[in-house]
């Protein structure tokens, strides 16, 4: 009984257009436009869409503070696919990258969630550093989204 | 990004929300077994117009990030319209009452209810030569909110093998088992497969291949513990509903399928059949209660083909044969050590879960039906009700009656299908297959109409 599956919330689809929406929400932060019209559908996303890769991160790094994770490591996954692209490469273990990306993870989730709270950071290079991070997993998430890779012309056999 | 892309990609959607709109339309008029049917169909129109409303809002602010109104429309309209609200067009049409036993659809969704009541099902027939269960968790992605059930379309009418359903059904209820073993799981696995990978001779690695490779071993190793699981839990749910039934429909359907194939990327690491007829005949398959079969029906032709029918399931699974198959490859071992560890806990996970308004094939109820229902179809009456008693009163006989329930329909069926299987070629007075199939599916629709 093949093709029995059940469609994650972190889809890529769906992670896709939130990736989109939280790096327009950033430029239009840093470049002082308007808010977009999905202002706080962005945020919300955005920081459930953290807490589920970091909480997918503590697990790999075996620091999960509470048990019960029940949701899926893709968006961990997802998200050190795309802290890599744009991170310094090192010769550092495996573990040491994953802490890295849980770390960072926890902070954008925090300056995303004062930003909902209308807390706006002065500083603006750590919103830089949110939206290239936010601009490279939407282009991570894009790609896998994209329907005209999920079937290829072939001779039948 | 030029105002030209987007104004080629505003065109192009509007093109593929229109043309999807229209389909929508045409799938409005045929009927369908189900209200949810139109329900979705509307559900759908409604998304259409709010998919044009956001369009509206991502042009309105396109002047301060063309670039952001682009990858909007595609992330927000173009990508969902084509990857998942799509697929619908392909459910409905195969949803029409034209294209799936119609006069089953009632008894699924009654089990559906029971099984998985915060579902709403969705029943269609595919060219895939498959039964399968899809839904979702996402609040934008297909199916949401349905879940999408799929039989074999060259099996429309073929009721017997139907009993499968009641696997299917269960899929939803499995993530609740994964969610609660799946660390427990993980950290052993995670544990034996280092220890497996560490006696290897692999010292030319560096340490990041090694980590890296342990860590693919360690992935694959346990979505091959997750699929294998999740397989033999739906297969423990059909026994415990169906029993012989399910076990004879699940042998039917892979006649054509090799039995001793192991798990492996190519099969999306489904267990070997053997295997899972090894598990549920030794869980979750009530013997005594089979016995009670044999011997509360008469003595007759149709009864002996199906004993011997079982006794060859018995002989088949008694070897172990299956089990014996994993234990040869080094991870399959070590995952299906873990499959082993859980068995027990898996079988008390389905009885628990499963709902006791579903009357379960080992039930007095169910086990006094069987030779009644038997006696009916053998005489080409469909297996729909027992006569209990028959009041006479104003020289009026009056009839009273028991619905039948769909667990001893389906035995009932199978228990003559066997002797049909023997009879066939032979005599030709015996029923084609298709009027077991309408005899079954009118008894199916009757209990359902009663109820």
């Amino acid at each position: 009984m093949i093709d029995n599956f059940m469609v994650e919330r972190w889809n890529p689809i769906d992670s896709a257009a939130m990736a989109v929406s939280v790096e327009g929400l950033l430029y239009r932060i840093i470049h002082e436009k308007p808010h977009p019209f999905d202002f706080e559908d962005a945020l919300d996303n955005g920081i459930d869409f953290l807490q589920e890769a970091g909480n997918g991160g503590a697990i790999i790094c075996g620091t999960v503070e509470s048990p019960g994770f029940d949701g899926t490591l893709s968006p961990f996954c997802w998200s050190t696919d795309a802290y890599i692209e744009f991170a310094p490469e090192g010769s550092e273990r495996r573990s040491d990258v994953y802490e890295k990306v849980v770390t960072t993870l926890k902070e954008y989730r925090l300056l995303l969630g004062s930003i909902r709270e209308g807390r706006i950071p002065e500083d603006t290079n750590k919103v830089e550093k949110i939206h290239s991070f936010f601009q490279k997993l939407a282009d991570v998430l894009m790609k896998q989204a994209d329907p005209t890779t999920r079937t290829y012309s072939h001779e039948a056999r | 990004m030029p105002d030209l892309q987007i104004e080629r990609i505003y065109h192009q959607i509007e093109t593929e929300l229109s043309v999807f709109s229209n389909q929508l339309k045409k799938l409005e008029v045929p009927n369908y077994p189900i209200k949810r049917c139109q329900e979705i169909i509307e559900k759908l129109i409604e998304k259409v117009e709010a998919y044009k409303d956001k369009i509206k809002l991502i042009l309105d602010q396109k002047d301060d990030n063309p670039d952001e109104a682009v990858r909007k429309l595609i992330t927000q309209i173009h990508n969902p319209l084509v990857r998942q609200d799509v697929k619908f067009l392909d459910w409905l049409r195969g949803a029409q009452t034209q294209n799936v036993p119609w006069s089953f659809i009632p008894c699924i969704e009654h089990l559906a209810q029971a099984i998985i009541p915060r579902h709403e099902l969705l029943t269609y027939c595919a060219n895939d030569y498959n039964y399968g269960i899809t839904w979702s968790q996402s609040a934008s992605s297909a199916p949401y909110p349905y879940t999408v059930l799929s039989l074999p379309r060259l099996h429309r009418t073929n009721i017997l093998w139907h009993t499968i359903i009641g696997h299917e059904l269960f899929h939803p209820r499995c993530v609740d088992f994964i969610k609660e073993h799946n660390e427990e799981a993980l950290t052993k696995i995670y544990t034996q497969c280092e220890k497996a990978f560490r006696s290897k001779e692999n010292k030319g690695l560096s340490r990041k291949l090694k980590e890296e490779q342990l860590d693919r071993i360690t992935e694959t190793t346990h979505v091959a513990w997750c699929r294998a699981m999740v397989e033999l839990l739906c297969d423990m749910a059909c026994v415990e509903l169906f029993g012989p039934a399910a076990i004879l429909a699940t042998r039917a359907f892979a006649a054509c399928s090799p039995i001793e194939e192991m798990p492996s990327p190519e099969n999306n690491f489904y267990p070997p059949r053997l295997f899972r007829f090894e598990v549920v005949w030794k869980y979750s398959m009530d013997k005594k209660k089979l016995v009670a079969i044999y011997t509360k029906c008469q003595k007759s032709e149709a009864i002996d083909c199906f004993k011997q029918e079982m006794e060859s399931f018995a002989e088949l699974v008694s070897s172990s044969e299956g089990a014996a198959l994993l234990e040869k490859h080094p991870l399959a071992k070590i995952a299906y050590g873990e499959v082993n560890r859980f068995l027990y806990r898996a079988n008390v996970f389905v009885k628990r879960t499963l709902p006791d308004t579903i009357e379960r094939w080992h039930s007095p109820k169910v086990l006094g039906q069987i030779p009644k229902l038997l006696e009916r179809l053998q005489k080409g009456v469909p297996p729909n009700e027992l006569v209990v008693r028959i009041n006479k009163s104003a020289g009026k006989e009056k009839y009273e009656t028991q619905s039948a329930e769909l667990s001893a329909i389906l035995i009932a069926g199978w228990i003559y299908e066997t002797y049909w299987q023997k009879k066939y070629d032979q005599d030709a007075e015996i029923m084609p297959y298709e009027t077991i199939s309408r005899l079954l599916l009118k008894a199916c629709e009757d209990i359902q109409f009663n109820a």
